[in-house]
């Protein structure tokens, strides 16, 4: 392979040739509006790659073709184009940018002004991630991402997230999108062995990003080919730049509180409903209580809902440094994050440090390095859906109590496991160790020229422990013990040749192409073993039986790709631009070993026509289009493959065939994309904004063609369904007051409708989440609840024909809820007066439902002893009472089946943030060599206004497993911390 | 300029036409713990190890690990035992509530078929056995466990087989093809009648029993084929053959009576068993979410405390039977404490006997009672009584009820009870609690046959549904 890699960049080398032009020298100063000279700021000679950055006074000095064009770009700040004509000093005053309209954007494989861009894309920067109490970047960049749905599932720390770009595009394959860490896709899917999923981008440290883009549309996004239909996320880090060494100290504080607690019975009233539960069913009340181990005279009144529940904190040490000459530029960074959840056990602690370093080898040749490190730890909360879960504890009677009485230990006679005792006796860790690496070097043989090439890595070792003593529920009687280390090693080089070429005045062009290779390796050891001599021995070495989970796999994907892009400009106002990629998998099918994937686009800079120029109202409108085709290979490793595998029978080793049909057509998802977007800005972009409209055709979904169970296999994956998503995003930003007090509010909002166009069979999961033709994924699909018979408190469920039944499995199953939003978006105000900051962002979604799935156990109106939701307590009593609460009646089943009795909206509004800043005045930091100072209050998830009866909306339980359609799931899942910060950054 | 374009062409493709020649075989990654179908059972060693795998099969927890043996049980828990987990598939079946998506339904028909299929797979493998006693006891075991899960199916989602009828109630789909491609795994079977599951399932069994070798380890042997037969004789009400077979089991197998019940569940194959599903420490139907141990047991932590034996049943052993002793029959100690619970299954890795000698004798009892031979019966009946400890009954205290009780006391547990209910067409006695009257619950009622799972009947369109779902 690697001789390959190189040889791209040798042909480079060959194609070394001088050009020779008469140029000019020319320098200048970039100030900000107050006159400060802006250190930092990119100087480009506009269509080459001759370009600088400014020192730090805001200097900077260039050689450049006789009639150049100076592009002048920083983040934050409003690009110009300045011609130099025959100047040699230009003074630059860059306006500051709330509207982020000439922002440079990051690409695939390369940069455009954001005015250059045709395809759809959204960009966010470092001040949106940093010094957000989240523990990945994903959680902190929810609301303000148009046409991006960002769930966080739970309150766990270190929890997978659900993002979603323009929709879910698939039904079984992934629907994340491929994220790219400086140019190299990185391990992004959970690879632990629990269900409860980690997620692997928490070991990017958020305070080291420099921008986050979110690729959407096909023109954006098909360079990434087969693996972009759900959108590709580019980060970039912090480079260091040209200047002064700058050196920021932060550090942060804060506390944490769920966002909600629910209500359950407490003793009185347990006691009550359960006695007229059993009186109801004619049994002895105070018998069905000792047969269940309850004390129906206990003096007890344990309010177990607490307990899960604690209040958390946060702290943040960050340190990093940066600067370097005309020659080296570094970035240097250190940071250590400490949560402790709100969850009781819940502990996230990250180490990182990273260096970024780039240098000049010539002004021809340049190399770049970026290497982090990352220690976290991780002490986890188990999945949902095991008993061992703390929220469980709420299905605890309030009549037993915490502590055995007889012994003062914590109770282990409870109707369910006491799952304090796993926090007693045990724990659960997961470690990772995490590098993400990245070595180039671009050489530009002449002038326009620029051949690049690097080699990527990202490291990722987990090591996933847990212990359970003898006397908890997995410890059993002897203790259990689990370790298991999972090693994924990930490479990429990408190989790229970028030509650049101004003609005349009016054309420019810009061409790329390129070769890459990826290959991932995932292994895996883990030892289980029952039987410790006592708590003191953790290890499995010490277990006296190892058992079945003790294993090792391996396992592993590759990637080769070529591609190719070519933007085309005329007068700057007519935009051309189109995209192909050609890949090959080895998880494709061997009939179907490569794919090619591409896009083309078009804008029109409708503002720099004649009639527009210097419009007083309008001054910015542009009109971009763009068609393309993308892929989904997330389709797992073998798929296509007939397989059998080892099944043991005790001690003998077996073979079976697997449970699943190979088919060796199996393939990519395809997804074709239109998009039209409207870009506009007026009163001097006082008003701005953008509009997207798109449709999102996938077809060859990867679907588990059900198979007749009677045949001997469950399913067969094809490449048979399709689905559409269709959407609008709006975003509009305003500058509301821009004088010494400034206001500015940024505002999205996007509606996308899923619609699955065709499916081999319907998919049903296990609760209410199915797939439908004809429906969006997820549609909850079960029997609808009737409420209760007035007459009798029977539970009624609506029939076929819509009359009602107290019989369920009589009841018709049908649509009852759709767990898809109508619309999410977000509101983002930020205040700045003197030294004052306010930052504000709201978050809302709204119009999905959401099934609480442990409603058939916690709301049931004592069907059995599990302590209920408080609202139980509104059961059916007499004839004439008119409630939606059946009849209390034990072991009966009255109303218990699954339906939609337990489907509620799910809308919310959530102030996701509130930060309140003040940079002290530079007169008074300075006198200590201090360059700044900025001390802020913050508050995350400060307020959630929703109907939502359960514990927090923005919630999709993990533990029914990952697939697609089961969303908004909620099953005894924690809600989010809502946390309370004080933090302080200095700059020397 | 336009040279250098060209030149950079030429060069750039080149390299990337190189870049592909030997990138291709970076695409060809094998998996690491699978092998290819198509060599997976191409000679005597894998098929050999096919088979080891279709026993394997055997222990899922919705087949003999867990669902094939307590489902039986739960389905006519009436004064007998108490489901008190929280499995709503198993509370449905406890309170005939189920509907068509009970996971157990579905989990049994899909495991069970897929054993059908294993069963296939390693018939139709046979030509590259070349040993010939292996292929004929490889072709043995394969229609032992095929005629099995037929059964084992049609007893739970059709409607009991009459003695004396056409019997062309729906029965399960007959599947005797091994299915190896999308193409035959797409085709769609309708449901046989009973009458013709049971045929084939006789005849897997009297081919399987001239195939299978007299003594086979603990893997089927021919008089586990044997034993299997005259249970599914008894089933259909073919006393006659039934008892012939059972005795002919007693006889010939080699097999003893364990010196107490007990040892049967705690020893590893005890000279009892005809066929026990072979589990250890690493190797079991789950230690959490199933597995026998799992839902009966209640010591310290080990168990879920699901299934309570209900005082009147456990009243019904006299004081000196070892089947209603400590052992057996014990005070939970974990979960949900303080009530009896099963002794038969305490630990996770134990094996688990699906046919024992004492269910032969039982067998045997019966016919020879219902054709009139008493002593025989008696001696019979008396011989399971004594091993526990039971005092033994008079000729007078014998008759069909009391020997129907017998089978339960000894049998409970094992699932046994529905099977028994419904072939010998007893309602289920639900007694009197608080101010409910006692009453009983029609056996023959539509909800005492499982559903055909909804899934199943959403795939496979010609498959008709049981009535009541």
């Amino acid at each position: 392979m690697k001789q390959n890699f190189l040889i791209p960049l040798a042909c480079g080398l060959a194609l070394a040739s001088t050009a020779s032009a008469q140029t000019r020298a020319v320098s200048g100063r970039v100030t900000d509006a107050g006159g400060t000279g802006l250190p930092g700021v990119t100087v480009l000679e506009r269509g080459t790659t001759n370009g600088t950055s400014t020192d730090a006074n805001g200097g900077f000095s260039l050689t450049v073709q006789p009639g150049a064009t100076l592009v002048i770009s920083s983040i934050g700040f409003e690009t110009q184009n300045v011609t130099v004509a025959d100047r040699t000093s230009v003074p630059v005053t860059l306006k500051s940018s709330a509207t982020e309209l000439g922002e440079a954007v990051v690409v695939g494989y390369g940069t455009q002004t954001k005015a250059d861009v045709t395809g759809s894309v959204t960009q966010l920067s470092s001040k949106d991630v940093q010094n957000v109490p989240t523990v990945s970047f994903e959680q902190a960049i929810q609301g303000r991402t148009p046409g991006v749905q960002i769930n966080q599932t739970s309150g766990k720390l270190g929890a997978g997230v659900q993002i979603r770009v323009r929709g879910s595009s698939s039904v079984t394959a992934s629907n994340q999108p491929l994220y790219v860490i400086d140019g190299i896709p990185v391990t992004s899917q959970d690879v632990g062995s629990d269900t409860e999923p980690l997620n692997p981008l928490a070991d990017l440290n958020p305070n080291d990003i420099e921008s986050i883009t979110i690729l959407k549309d096909a023109a954006s996004s098909a360079i990434y080919g087969s693996r972009a239909s759900n959108g590709v996320v580019l980060v970039t880090t912090k480079q260091g730049r040209q200047g002064q060494t700058k050196v920021n100290v932060g550090y942060y504080i804060g506390t944490s509180e769920t966002t909600k607690r629910r209500k359950f019975l407490n003793a009185a009233q347990y006691k009550e409903l359960f006695t007229e539960a059993a009186t109801n069913e004619g049994y002895d009340p105070r018998e069905e209580f000792e047969g269940n181990g309850l004390d129906y005279d206990s003096p007890y009144d344990q309010k177990w809902s607490d307990e899960p529940f604690r209040k958390g904190k946060v702290t943040q040490y960050d340190l990093n440094v940066s600067g370097g000459d005309a020659k080296t530029r570094f970035y240097l960074s250190t940071t250590y994050n400490d949560q402790t959840g709100i969850i009781i056990g819940n502990r996230y602690r990250r180490g990182s440090a990273r260096i970024n370093l780039d240098h000049s080898i010539s002004d021809k040749i340049k190399v770049g390095f970026n290497l982090s490190l990352t220690r976290s730890v991780n002490d986890r909360t188990p999945n949902d859906n095991a008993f061992s879960n703390p929220v469980q504890l709420n299905a605890l009677p309030p009549i037993q109590p915490k502590y055995d009485p007889a012994t003062g230990e914590l109770n282990r006679n409870t109707l369910y496991y006491n799952n304090l005792l796993d926090l007693d006796k045990g724990s659960n860790r997961a470690g990772t160790y995490r590098s993400f690496s990245n070595v180039n070097l671009s050489y530009q043989p002449i002038k326009n020229l620029t051949l690049r090439t690097e080699a990527g890595a990202d490291f990722l070792n987990l090591n996933e422990d847990i212990y359970r003593a003898a006397g908890t529920q997995d410890g059993g009687n002897s203790g259990y013990g689990y370790s298991n280390q999972v090693q994924v090693i990930n490479y990429t080089t990408n190989n790229t040749a970028t030509y650049l070429k101004t003609i005349g005045e009016d054309h420019s062009i810009e061409a790329l192409a390129g070769f890459s290779f990826q290959r991932s390796d995932n292994q895996t050891t883990s030892a289980e073993g029952r039987g410790f001599p006592n708590a003191e021995f953790t290890r499995v070495a010490s277990a006296a039986i190892k058992t079945a989970g003790s294993g090792s796999t391996r396992s592993g994907f590759s990637f080769v790709s070529y591609f190719g892009r070519v933007n085309y400009a005329f007068q700057g106002k007519y935009l051309v631009s189109g995209s192909v990629r050609r890949d090959g998998s080895s998880r494709f099918g061997s009939n179907n070993r490569y794919g090619t994937f591409g896009a083309g686009s078009i804008g029109w800079l409708i503002s720099e026509e004649g009639f527009l120029k210097d419009n007083s109202i309008l001054n910015y409108l542009k009109l971009r289009a763009s068609y393309g085709l993308t892929g989904n290979a997330e389709i797992g490793n073998f798929a296509s493959r007939n397989l059998y595998g080892a099944l043991p029978y005790a001690d003998q080793a077996g073979i079976v065939p697997s449970t699943t049909v190979g088919n060796p057509s199996l393939t990519w998802e395809s997804t074709a994309q239109t998009d039209i977007g409207l870009e506009f800005g007026f009163f001097d972009n006082r008003i701005s904004g953008e509009v997207d409209v798109y449709e999102k055709k996938t077809r060859d979904l990867l679907l588990s063609r059900p198979l007749a169970y009677s045949n001997g296999y469950t399913s067969v994956t094809e490449n048979v369904g399709s689905l559409r998503n269709r959407g609008l995003e709006i975003s509009v930003n305003t500058r509301n007051f821009d004088g010494p007090f400034k206001w500015t509010t940024n505002f999205n909002i996007s509606f996308n409708r899923n619609k699955i166009t065709s499916l081999a069979a319907p998919i049903q999961s296990g609760y209410l989440g199915s797939v439908r033709e004809g429906q969006p994924i997820g549609i909850f699909y079960g029997r609808k609840y009737a409420g209760v018979n007035p007459e009798n408190g029977d539970a009624l469920y609506y029939t076929a024909d819509g009359s009602t039944t107290n019989v369920s499995s009589q009841a018709a199953l049908q649509i009852v809820g759709n767990p898809n939003p109508d619309f999410t978006g977000g509101i983002t105000n930020n205040l700045s007066f003197k030294g004052f900051d306010l930052s504000a962002l709201g978050q809302f979604v709204y119009g999905n439902d959401i099934y609480n799935a442990a409603g058939v156990y916690q709301a049931v109106n004592g069907d059995y002893f599990d302590n209920q939701t408080i609202d139980q307590l509104k059961r059916w009593q007499k004839p004439g009472d008119m409630t939606n609460v059946p009849q209390a009646r034990l072991y009966a089943g009255n109303g218990t089946v699954q339906s939609s009795r337990w489907v509620t909206g799910g809308s919310f509004f959530r102030v996701k943030n509130v930060t309140l800043g003040y940079n002290i005045p530079s007169a008074i930091v300075k006198k200590g060599r201090i360059q700044s100072a900025r001390i802020y209050v913050s508050a995350q998830n400060l307020a959630t206004i929703t109907n939502y009866d359960g514990y927090d909306p923005e919630v999709n339980t993990a533990a029914f497993g990952a697939a697609n359609y089961l969303i908004g799931h909620d099953f005894y899942t924690p809600p989010l911390a809502k946390t309370y910060l004080v933090g302080i950054n200095v700059g020397f | 300029m336009k040279t250098i374009f060209s030149r950079s062409a030429t060069v750039l493709a080149l390299g990337l036409s190189l870049g592909l020649a030997s990138c291709d075989k970076q695409l060809d990654i094998d998996p690491y713990q699978s092998v290819d179908a198509a060599t997976a059972l191409n000679n005597e060693t894998n098929v050999g190890s096919a088979v080891v795998g279709m026993y394997a099969r055997l222990d899922d927890p919705n087949l003999y690990g867990t669902n094939l043996i307590l489902v039986p049980e739960l389905m006519a828990v009436n004064n007998y035992i108490r489901f008190q987990g929280s499995f709503q598939n198993y509370i449905q079946l406890a309170n005939r509530t189920t509907n068509a998506q009970n996971t157990s339904a579905e989990g049994i028909w899909r495991a069970a078929y897929q054993a059908i299929n294993q069963a296939n797979l390693i018939i139709d493998a046979l030509p590259v056995v070349s040993t010939a006693n292996l292929k004929s006891q490889y072709e043995g075991e394969a229609r032992f466990v095929r005629a099995d899960m037929h059964f084992e199916l049609v007893r739970l989602y059709a409607k009991q087989y009459q003695v004396g009828g056409g019997n062309s109630q729906l029965g399960i789909p007959i599947n005797l093809v091994p299915v190896k491609s999308v193409e035959e795994a797409s085709t769609l079977q309708p449901r046989a009648t009973v009458e013709q599951v049971y045929a084939q399932v006789i005849e897997d069994l009297t081919k399987a029993i001239a195939l299978l070798p007299k003594n086979n380890g603990t893997r089927a042997s021919s008089y586990t084929a044997k034993a299997l037969l005259a249970r599914v004789y008894l089933q259909q009400g073919n006393f006659a053959q039934a008892g012939t077979l059972a005795d002919d089991v007693i006889k010939n197998s080699g097999k003893a009576l364990s010196p107490t019940l007990q040892s049967v569940f705690t020893n590893r194959n005890s000279s009892e068993t005809l066929l026990e599903i072979q589990q250890n420490d690493q190797n079991n139907a789950g230690t959490s979410n199933s597995g026998l141990a799992t839902h009966f047991a209640s010591i310290g932590q080990l168990g879920r405390g699901d299934i309570q034996v209900l005082p009147a049943f456990a009243a019904q052993y006299e004081p000196t039977d070892a089947r209603g002793e400590a052992a057996l029959l014990y005070v939970g100690t974990g979960t949900r404490a303080g009530v009896l619970r099963s002794g038969k299954w305490t630990t996770y890795g134990q094996n688990i006997p699906v046919i024992r000698l004492a269910e032969m004798y039982l067998i045997r009892a019966e016919a020879a009672f219902r054709a009139g031979d008493t002593p025989a019966a008696l001696a019979d009946i008396n011989r399971i009584r004594t091993r526990s400890g039971a005092t033994p009954l008079i000729a007078t205290q014998l008759s069909l009820a009391t020997i129907l009780r017998e089978r339960q006391l000894e049998l409970a547990f094992e699932g046994f009870r529905i099977h028994d209910l419904k072939r010998t067409g007893t309602d289920i006695f639900i007694p009197a609690t608080g101010s409910n009257p006692a009453t009983t619950f029609p056996i023959t009622s539509d909800r005492l046959v499982l559903p055909i799972p909804f899934r199943e009947t959403n795939v496979n369109t010609t498959l008709v549904q049981n009535p009541g779902y």
